[in-house]
Parts: structure tokens; sequence; C-alpha cells
């Protein structure tokens, strides 16, 4: 939920666990505690969609999570990230976007020791869209004090015997039934690209057929679907970047239409709306939902700028839940 | 109990002969991947590595996946 400074500051001051999303203005004026932040100042409250440089977005730990860790990884030490989560809890984790470590963790988590089955939660920091290029997206240690726009933040959780942590995501889109796209290399920036089984330049294939970048590319993970984003396409350089890596080996397509995205997300939230302990919303959602000022399935939650449910997702809603066991 | 890592119904998840039907996006992505790297590298090796992986994480989230269970291990699987 959305708060205060001051708000925030008391709850650090009594020793909670936080999560924190908020502006990099707002975030420097905490004190040291027990908390990890990113900088966004976009939001989803109760409320619906929100622009705020003074609040702060809060996520508690709850109570009985009660054994934490906060650690920070570089390039070197991200892949390390699993070995060092507890046996059993979650993890989450804070990338700055654009910085090295959220490409290291982007392209390698898949083969980092304990992938999915320690589970890794968590975001990309970003700024404000005009900012884009000119300020650099944070995060911020509590322990310490101290933000980095280029180390990745995270906190290890224990649970305790009877309490078990799971990720869903709820995602609005649908693989499409158009050309089948794979890719020779994985990673964020392609060139080259197969359509159909013919090799092509992916940047003057999204062009002859004129693409809508507004939809992601879709993979089919055993029935689970995976976005990634186009950023830009450089028709000079026939060069196209991602918002995520697209895997060599996966088969993509462009989603379908949506036409309302509030609806959609209502219809693609499970029956079951447990509470999630924590939630991320992407920033393409919120622009493109055109969510500012309107709710978006009645989920609160900070809006990033890449979201984390084990790999790095684009356009997708993510959900932390914690189950009895 | 979650059957033996040497159960035959693992390596034939790995190498794709075996489907299940499931909407949790763990397991999901841990058949995906599994699958990409098996077809990157078609070992006993690596089916033996993966084997391992799946069957810490059917263990760790038994509770959660007793429908998958019994997908995967059919009768040999009792909750």
């Amino acid at each position: 939920m959305l708060n205060k400074i001051d708000e925030v500051a008391k709850k650090i001051n009594s020793g909670k666990a936080l999560l924190l999303a908020g502006s990099e203005t707002a975030l420097s004026q905490l004190p040291k505690g027990n908390w990890i932040g990113g900088t966004t100042s976009y939001f989803i409250d109760a409320d619906g969609g929100t622009f705020s440089d003074s609040s702060i977005f809060v996520n508690e730990l709850p109570e009985f999570a009660k054994d934490f860790k906060v650690s920070e990884y570089t390039t070197q030490t991200l892949p390390s990230i699993g070995a060092e989560a507890p046996e059993k809890g979650f993890t989450v984790l804070i990338l700055p976007a654009g910085s090295a470590v959220h490409t290291a963790y982007a392209e390698g988590a898949p083969r980092y020791e304990g992938f999915v089955i320690k589970p890794v939660v968590g975001w990309v920091s970003g700024v404000p869209l005009p900012e884009v290029g000119r300020t650099e997206p944070k995060v911020f240690n509590g322990k310490t004090g101290e933000s980095s726009s280029s180390h990745a933040v995270a906190m290890h959780v224990a649970l305790p015997p009877d309490k078990i942590a799971d990720i869903e995501i709820v995602n609005v889109f649908k693989p499409g039934h158009g050309d089948k796209i794979t890719f020779p290399v994985s990673g964020f920036v392609q060139e080259q690209c197969s359509v159909n089984g013919k090799p092509m330049n992916f940047a003057h294939y999204l062009s002859s057929v004129g693409a809508d970048l507004r939809l992601p590319l879709t993979a089919n993970y055993n029935g689970s679907v995976i976005n990634v984003s186009i950023q830009a396409t450089e028709e000079a350089t026939g060069l196209v970047r991602l918002y995520a890596p697209v895997f060599a080996g996966v088969e993509y397509t462009f989603a379908e239409p949506v036409n309302d995205y509030v609806a959609a997300f209502e219809s693609a939230l499970p029956e079951n709306r447990k509470d999630a302990s924590f939630a991320c919303n992407c920033i393409l959602n919120y622009l493109y939902a055109n969510l500012g000022g309107h709710s978006a399935g009645s989920v609160p939650s900070m809006v990033t700028f890449g979201e984390i449910a084990h790999q790095l997702l684009n356009q997708t809603l993510v959900r932390l839940l914690i189950h009895d066991v | 109990m979650v059957p033996s890592v040497t159960h035959p119904a693992l390596r034939e998840l790995i190498v794709g002969t075996k489907e299940i039907t499931t909407a949790k996006f763990g397991f999901n992505l841990l058949l995906t991947n599994n699958r990409i790297q098996y077809k990157k590298n078609p070992s006993e090796t690596t089916v033996k590595q993966l084997a391992e992986q799946t069957h810490e994480f059917l263990t760790r989230y038994e509770s959660l996946y007793q429908s998958e269970l019994k997908q995967i291990f059919s009768g040999d699987y009792r909750a």
C-alpha cells in the first residue's frame, strides 16, 4: 500500500522488515533498518494507477517471516544467489534497469544453482519516463542506507516449517496464431531470427509486417505464457532491443491484441484470490492499458520496469503467495 | 511420498515423452527449461542432473503439487 515517507519511517523504526518502492528522493529520506527498496514513481493502489514522487509503496513481510538477511550482488556474485537463499523460504531481488546485473540475471538465471527450486521474486527498478536515459534507476540497501545503480539488492527470507512460498503470474496476453519466430542466440538485442523457419533480419521483419510493438512476443512454457516486450527497433542497424532476453530454442509468436486490459486482468486472476505477500505489475501494462486512475484486477502493486518470477518477465503481474503446509 | 529420483517417469518428463497439464507457473518454467537444456545436450548425464533437480523441486513442493505428482507417477505416488 502507498504510504507517506514519515509513516514508512515509523514502520522501519519499529523493526518491521519491508520491501519498498518509491522515488529516489523519497527512499533517500528513510532511516536505516530492515528494508530493501527500488526506484519507481508508478503504483497501483486501491484507487487505481497513480504517479507519485512523495509516496512509497510498502510491502511488509508477514509476521511469521522473522528470519531474513539483506545481501548485495554484483555480476560476479549474482550466480550464487540461490546458494545463499534459505533452504525453505524465498528471495526478493531488485535490479536497477539497464545495469549489468539486470542483464546478467535476465540471461543467466535459468542456469543458476537452485533456479525455481528456491523461489526468487522481485522487480527491476526504474525512473519516471521523461527521465529515462538521464537519471539512473537505483536500488537501496536499508541495512547500510546506501543506494546503487550497479548492484542488485536482495532480501533472503526463511519461512517456518508450516509455510511454503509459491510464485504466481497473471498474464493477460495469449499467444497469437501468427508467424512462429525463433532466434539463433539468446539475448536482449537481436539481429537475426527465423520466421516460420526462414532466416531474416528481425527489425526488417517487424517493419514489413507492421507489427504492433505494444504487444509482446509470447512463448508457451507448457501452458504458462511468458512475454518478451519490444523496446525499440533500429532500421538503420537492423537491431531490435528487447526488455527481456529471448532464448535460443524457444519459439515465439506475437500476442493477440487485448481490447480491455482491466477486464482481462479481472478474468485472468484466479478465483481464489488469496492476498499476495508481494505483487508487482509492469510499466508497459500501466502505459498501454492507460491504468492511471483505473484499477487493474484489484491487485495493489508497485509498477516496475521488469518483473521477476524466478526469471525476468515483461508485461506480467507477479504475485508471491505463502501457503500453509 | 515422492518416488525415487530414478523413477522412469522423471526421465520421460525431461526428454518430452510424458506430458502433464498444470497451470502452476514454477513447474512449467522448470519443465520447459529442462527440455531446452536436454535438447542442447541430450546425454544421460544431462538427464540425471535434471532428474535430480526435478525430484528436489517435487519433494519440496509436494504439498502444492498433488495433482501433478499423480499425473507424473500415476499409481506409484501416494500422498
